[in-house]
Order: structure tokens, then sequence, then C-alpha cells
């Protein structure tokens, strides 16, 4: 018969799934009206948006399906949100998964009422482009050559008001990247020296933790981790969105993680010390 | 002579009906040097592919290290940047086409032979053809929308959310501490996750988050400083190991020394 030791470290795994069930459903349901500090990569961003040059563009890229919305939905919804609150002209273009132009063009749509946004005047879609690098590299030389057209009207991009002006990057004052991927290195390697604009990453927060070196560097200017990074945002925006109340069973979660990594190691301890299998 | 007047007179913008024979010309021509590359021995479709590969790494290559005209950023080939990128655009473009090609042709195969699992090739092939419609002729439609919103994203969404329940129960049957490197690993993941939730912020939520020395000693601060001041240097040496391998890759895929590579074998062969 296996010991209480042993078995703490061999708990079923569907009562695992039940407990992350349960604990998920709670937290949403309950949130925790904990206070949640704002980092500096955060404020980067904020800073970045707030210190933006209203005559220029501003351009949200993104690269996230419905797989990652839950981390970069809020992300791009905050990122654009204060755009608009600011009056920045900006453009949506999207890489990588076709899903992603259509997302972040919803989010858009919705918010663009609420600031008297519209469309061709105050915000565009670029649309999506299969390839970045051939993409970032035209775009560098002139944007307009290089994408032709948007992708909702599907217009010439002169025929747009919020083009007049706008012929390359030196025209762009602040670039973001909602991402649930690695495209920071295409901005950074082929953008980034061909223009004074700060850049700016959303990623999904396994993703984070491999950008310090380029924040530590100052190539990216500020870079909102995963869901907790929107959840700061929206506390500097004074909303209480969906990443607020979200944040609540990350929280749990990340604590259930703990409690049963430390279970698993006092069974495996408390195993030894009884001399069976550790 | 200037080599974008040289190419703006020699292929002038199509006008009238020229708009409409143009792409037929492509097309038609696109299929009989289809045809061509079939016909060709391995060897020397082999060299072609290589010479392509050569030229368009080439291009790049020069415009990026060209010195430019005084006075501009630019250089005899900056011009065709744009064009160029539209180009990869394309048959970026294409690769995915060829993708759903792929996909249905073995999938038809399935279902035609009825091999096991074919009532899943069905669905994924009955899938592929009503999303194509409903996005090419009814985008605008709540049609459309329902089967992207509703059913591909709800899906995708749901297909991704399964992944935290095989996190937790691979981090609980996995993460032991069996030597001291893994001690100091799960310390060091401890602070940084704790730093990165309110409920471990408010453990040291008393200490005041800026303009105080004891600052530092929040959780939120000693996980900042983990991240930037521990992993950041970490992961820069992981990167210049890969940007070295990366170039050492990419001068070899320009110059067509990979070996193993599909032509190779087809070289080989002839």
């Amino acid at each position: 018969m296996s010991s209480f030791a042993e078995n703490l470290q061999n708990i079923d795994r569907r009562y695992l799934y039940l407990t992350l069930l349960l604990i998920v459903v709670i937290g949403l349901l309950v949130p925790i009206p904990l206070p949640l500090a704002v980092g500096p990569q955060a404020r980067g961003v904020y800073d970045a948006i707030e210190k933006a040059d209203p005559r220029k563009l501003a351009i949200v890229s993104t690269l996230w399906s419905a797989s990652t919305q839950g981390e970069n939905r809020p992300q791009t919804r905050v990122i654009i949100e204060h755009l608009m609150r600011r009056k920045l002209k900006f453009a949506l273009i999207a890489f990588g998964d076709p899903q992603s132009t259509i997302l972040a063009y919803e989010v858009a749509d919705e918010l663009a009422p609420k600031y008297g946004y519209k469309y061709g005047r105050d915000w565009i879609n670029f649309g999506f482009r299969a390839d970045i690098a051939g993409t970032l590299k035209g775009m560098v030389r002139n944007i307009e050559e290089t994408l032709k057209q948007d992708t909702k009207e599907r217009k010439p991009l002169h025929q747009f008001p919020i083009m007049k002006g706008i012929r390359n990057f030196d025209d762009v004052g602040f670039i973001a990247e909602v991402s649930a991927s690695a495209n920071y290195v295409s901005w950074l390697g082929l953008v980034a020296g061909s223009t004074d604009a700060p850049f700016c990453y959303a990623p999904t927060s396994v993703m984070a933790p491999e950008l310090y070196t380029y924040i530590d560097s100052g190539q990216i200017a500020g870079m909102l981790f995963g869901i907790k990074g929107a959840a700061e945002y929206e506390r500097m925006l004074g909303i209480k969105g969906f990443t607020t109340r979200a944040i609540t069973p990350v929280s749990l979660t990340l604590i259930l993680l703990f409690v049963l990594i430390g279970l698993g190691n006092y069974g495996m301890f408390a195993s030894r010390r009884q001399g069976g299998k550790a | 002579m200037n080599l974008q007047k040289f190419l703006i007179s020699a292929f002038p913008a199509a006008k009238g009906s020229m708009i409409w024979i143009a792409p037929l010309l492509v097309i038609a021509c696109s299929v009989v040097l289809f045809f061509v590359l079939q016909s060709l021995p391995g060897r020397a479709r082999k060299a072609l592919i290589a010479s392509l590969t050569f030229l368009a790494g080439l291009f790049y290559a020069l415009e990026f290290f060209w010195p430019v005209r005084k006075g501009t950023d630019e250089n005899f080939l900056t011009f065709a940047v744009p064009t160029v990128g539209n180009v990869i655009n394309v048959l970026a473009a294409f690769t995915l086409g060829l993708g759903v090609f792929s996909l249905v042709r073995i999938h038809t195969g399935k279902v035609v032979k009825q091999r096991e699992g074919w009532p899943n090739s069905a669905v994924l092939l009955i899938s592929i053809v009503v999303m194509a419609v409903a996005g090419i002729r009814f985008e605008n439609t709540l049609f459309f929308r329902s089967l992207f919103r509703d059913v591909l994203n709800s899906f995708d969404a749901a297909m991704f959310a399964t992944l935290a329940f095989f996190i937790i129960s691979a981090a609980y049957r996995a993460f032991r501490i069996k030597s001291a490197e893994a001690t100091l690993l799960m310390v060091a993941a401890l602070v940084v996750m704790l730093g990165q939730i309110p409920i471990g912020q408010y453990l040291t939520h008393w200490i005041p988050e800026n303009g105080s020395f004891a600052s530092i000693f929040r959780l939120d601060s000693i996980s900042n400083w983990l991240l930037l001041t521990v992993n950041a240097p970490a992961t820069r040496a992981i990167g210049f190991g890969l940007g070295i391998g990366g170039l050492a890759i990419a001068l070899r895929l320009w110059l067509s020394l990979e070996r193993g590579a599909f032509f190779e074998a087809k070289a080989d062969e002839s």
C-alpha cells in the first residue's frame, strides 16, 4: 500500500484539472480587489504614447489569433484606447496570422464611436501581409508604394485623409506590436534604425522574458507583460476592464501551481525519509 | 542610364485593355514556365534555383551595403525595395496556397480510399470549402462572422486554453528539487511569478512603490531585477549564439550550400 507521502507525488490529474477549473471560474466570478503595482515596462508604453507627436501616424502591428486573445486582445484594446484618448492617428497592420487583422480591426471598430474616430480620417487598416521582412523593408522607403490600399474599403491609400503627408517611417511617431510571436526581431532589425519613433511590444507572458535584453538596451521603449501588463495599463488609464477582473484567476492559478509543486516536493522528501520511492 | 528610368521606359504602366491582357499574359507565361521547369533534369533545375536564390539575396545585400547618393538615403537599387517586397509577399501568399493544396490533396485521398479517420478528413475538407466561400463571397455577413467568431475563434481559444491544464499537471510532476541548480531555479521562478501577480505583490505592499531605499525589497522590484539583470544577459548570450548560427545558415542558404535540400536529392536521382 502506498504511503501518504507517495500519494502526494502522484495526485490523479483529473483532480488537478477539476481544481484548476474551479479556481478559474470562482476567480472570474469573485474578483479579489488587490492592488497591482505598475511596472516600469508598462509605464514605458504609456509615456511613449503620451509623448508621441500628434502630427505623425502611430502604427499598431498585430500577430495574434483567438488562441492568445485572452492576453493579446486586452493589450491591443488598451493601446488603441490610449491612442484614441490622445487623438493620435493610427494604422493597423497584421503579419503572420490572417485572423489577426480581423480581430484587431474589431477592437478598433468597437472603440471608435466612443472617441469619435472616423475610418480613413483618424484610423485605417492596412490589413494582413504574409511576409513581414519584405513589407517592412518596403515601408521604410515608401508606405503607400508598398501597401497600395487599405483592407476595409480597398481604396488606394492616398485617397484617405489620414495618409496626407505620410510617406515613410520618418512620418511615424509611435510603433507598437501586439504579438504571440517573435516579430520584434524584424521590427528592430529592419525598422528601428530608420525612425525616431519609439517601439513598444506587447507579447504573451510566456514570451516576455526574452524581451528584457532589448528593454535594457533601450531598443524597446516599453512592454506590456502579458495580461498583467494590460491590467497595469488599465490602471494607468483609470478603467476597470476585462484584465482587472481576469488577473484574479491568473493569480489564483499561479498560487495553485506553487502549492502543487510544494506538495510534490514535500511528498518526495517525506518519502525519502521513510526510505520509499522518491 | 538610371536603372529606375530604364525600367519605367521598358515596362510602362498598363493602360486600357492592357490591364486585362497583361495578367493573362503573365498567367500564360507562368503555365509555360511551370512545364519547362518540370521537364528540366534535376541538375539543371538545381542550378536555376541556386542562381535565382543567389540573385534574390544579392539584391538585398547590395541595396544594404552599396553607398547612398549624396544628399539622399538612397542608392541605385533603393527604388525597387517596395516592389521586391510586394513580390515576396505574393510568393509568401503562394506558400499559403501551397499548404492548402497539400492539405486538400492528402485528405481527399484519405476520403476517397476511406482510410482510417476519413470522416475527420471529410470534416476538414468541408470546413475549408465553407470557410473559403464565406470569406470570399459573404465577407460582411452574419454567416461569415458567425463562422469566424463563434466557431473558428471559439475552437482556437478552447484548444489553447487546455494547455493550462497540461501545464499545471506537468509542472506538478516534473518540478522536483533534486539539485542545487533546481533549487535556485525554483526560488527564482517563485519570486518572478509572485512579483507578476497582485497576490504576490500584496505580500510586500506595505513597502513604498517608489522613492525609498526599501522599495528594492518589494517582490515586484526583485522580480523586475531578476528579469533585467539576471535573465537579460543570459538571453543576450543565447541571442549572440543564435545570431551567429543564423548568419551561417543564411549564408549557406543564399549560396545554396545547404545539404539535403529537396533539389539536391532530385539532382542525385538524375
